[in-house]
């Protein structure tokens, strides 16, 4: 696992009572698109919030590139490289969908003055399709492009690993697809991916390796194709009667 | 071309208001001591200026950041003590202004870094809660002369215009620090502050180093405010610079006038030191209820203040020459 980029151990995390994560592992290898499935409830937001810093796990490590990460704060781990889009989106709502971007550009790794962000936001923004947008007021704007002012945004801080939740949430079937593509442009580029998604099709078309998740545990990893054949993966989703048909 | 032309048109439209104007009402107050004002407006010049600074520095926090404090009576008091008392030393005013500055940027640290770990209101009401027991300390402290107030005796002769003049230097600095700060990184780490803080934590904003550097700054600028009133006044006490009242009406100017705006706090400004004495003197019993009143009408029907209300009478217009 040297080549690893993002390395979670045995990473455990408690509400209250209730066990949202239960000694979770894996690693993600550089320059690949690893993909987190499950159904609802299963903790894929939650383990988001641990590896972007939202959340402090009860146990076990985050590992950026081998340091560990579990104790820094979500900005400090932006600077190091890791950021994340949001499930429910979240943009500067006062800001112009320009302006959203320059925050990504000035506070993220490469830390740029405003002048000089404001052209490389502007390629941002003709990189995902949001240009014509780029004087709108963030809030006015389709869910669609706030989703992909997101990606801009997050991109815009210049991370290794982007994680992506949940970003064709609530879209159609094109939206979708341009998102798809979007995040294998954004691959070829060098970063690594995780993402999170519920649309299982769109996981299984984009990613290398796929993760699921059931009741906060690890319930499988593998190829897409692998996963999809997975007897467990079927129960956990369709039931036992489903499973039975798979193995036969 | 003719679309070139328009832009240009509206373009210099835009200048002619946002920078000549301001220049030409500068150049007006600048003169005012020359022509030979009666004394009593050239107070009450003075007294607006005091108020509208304070109102900038407050719009920093509170309309830059989001952060809406009620305790800005303390560095605004600080300030005011720490001048008279450097004065009555035998400093320069002007070092003791700067000093004053210093002081209250201090105590700033000192109250923001418990306190911007709420968010809020949890925010708002730890910061009444320094403000009453600044105040209560204040009154106790016999060195300062405690609920009898500090008096300043200085040797100088006393010249209205260097007060006006002094007033009206801080102003202009702090308004076109604030036009800075509006147009920099930093200023846009406050607004995404303002607008989401954990989204802004997201894409790299250290929001706690922002908000003690804000609130820095414009607790200096109040502090300095409360330094040359307290020159002024020549008599300060507790229950003026630190009552709970000076909190809400340096609250207020910016409210008034339109939060996180660069002119709104002016606007407040202006309105608030005409105003205020006439309020005081008319109704000395209900003026707090008067100004209670005017801020939950504006938070209700015109969150945005007088530019709020200014952008929306300009929209339909647009609107109209589009057609």
């Amino acid at each position: 696992m040297s080549g690893s980029v993002l390395q979670i151990d045995q990473v455990s995390i408690s509400f209250g009572g209730l066990a949202a994560l239960r000694e979770v592992s894996f690693a993600v290898e550089e320059k690949e698109i690893y993909g987190m499935i499950g159904p609802n409830g299963a903790g894929k937001t939650t383990l988001f919030g641990v590896i972007a810093g939202a959340l402090r796990p009860s146990k076990g490590t985050v590992r950026l590139r081998g340091h560990d990460i579990t104790r820094k704060t979500a900005y400090q781990r932006v600077h190091g490289g890791v950021v994340r889009t949001h499930q429910v989106v979240a943009p500067f709502r006062t800001m112009t969908v320009l302006e959203n971007v320059l925050v990504g550009l000035c506070f993220g790794r490469r830390r740029l003055g405003r002048a000089k962000a404001r052209d490389q936001a502007m390629d941002l923004l003709r990189g995902v399709g949001l240009e014509s947008f780029a004087h709108e007021r963030a809030d006015v704007v389709s869910l669609g492009n706030q989703k992909r002012l997101e990606l801009a945004r997050a991109i815009g801080t210049h991370p290794d690993v982007l994680l992506c939740d949940e970003i064709c949430g609530g879209l159609s079937l094109t939206e979708t697809q341009a998102i798809l593509d979007l995040l294998r442009s954004i691959r070829s580029r060098g970063t690594t991916i995780l993402y999170v998604e519920h649309d299982v099709k769109a996981i299984m078309s984009v990613c290398d390796r796929v993760m699921v998740l059931n009741s906060g545990e690890r319930l499988a990893e593998g190829n897409p194709e692998a996963i999809q054949n997975n007897p467990a993966v079927v129960e956990a989703y369709l039931g036992r009667a489903a499973a039975k048909k798979v193995q036969r | 071309m003719r679309a070139a032309s328009s832009i240009a048109g509206s373009l210099f439209r835009a200048v002619r208001i946002q920078v000549l104007l301001p220049i030409a009402v500068w150049v007006t107050l600048a003169a005012i001591p020359w022509v030979g004002v009666e004394p009593n407006l050239v107070r009450l010049l003075f007294v607006t200026f005091i108020w509208t600074i304070t109102g900038i520095a407050w719009n920093l926090v509170g309309g830059f950041a989001g952060q809406v404090s009620f305790g800005f009576a303390v560095f605004y008091g600080l300030g005011a003590y720490a001048a008279a008392i450097l004065i009555n030393e035998g400093v320069h005013p002007y070092l003791a202004f700067g000093a004053a500055g210093l002081v209250a940027s201090f105590a700033s640290l000192i109250v923001g870094v418990p306190t911007f770990r709420l968010r809020g209101p949890y925010f708002a009401i730890a910061t009444i809660g320094v403000s009453e027991t600044v105040r209560v300390i204040m009154t106790n402290l016999s060195v300062t002369g405690g609920a009898s107030g500090y008096r300043i005796v200085e040797k100088r002769a006393f010249n209205q215009a260097e007060h006006f003049y002094s007033a009206l230097v801080l102003l202009t600095v702090s308004f076109l620090l604030s036009v800075w700060i509006a147009r920099s990184k930093f200023g846009l780490a406050l607004v995404a502050i303002r607008d989401d803080e954990p989204a802004a934590a997201d894409v790299g904003v250290n929001a706690l180093t922002n908000k003690l550097a804000v609130h820095g700054v414009a607790a200096a600028l109040a502090g300095m405010a409360g330094g040359v009133y307290a020159r002024y006044a020549a008599f300060i006490h507790p229950q003026g610079v630190f009552a709970f009242n000076t909190s809400v009406y340096i609250l207020l100017i910016p409210v008034i006038g339109g939060l996180g705006t660069l002119f709104g706090p002016v606007l407040g400004g202006v309105i608030f030191g005409i105003v205020e004495e006439q309020l005081v003197a008319t109704f000395p019993e209900a003026h707090l209820l008067i100004y209670g009143a005017l801020l939950i009408l504006i938070v209700l029907l015109e969150p945005g203040g007088i530019i709020g209300i200014a952008r929306k009478v300009r929209l339909p217009r647009r609107l109209r020459s589009a057609t």
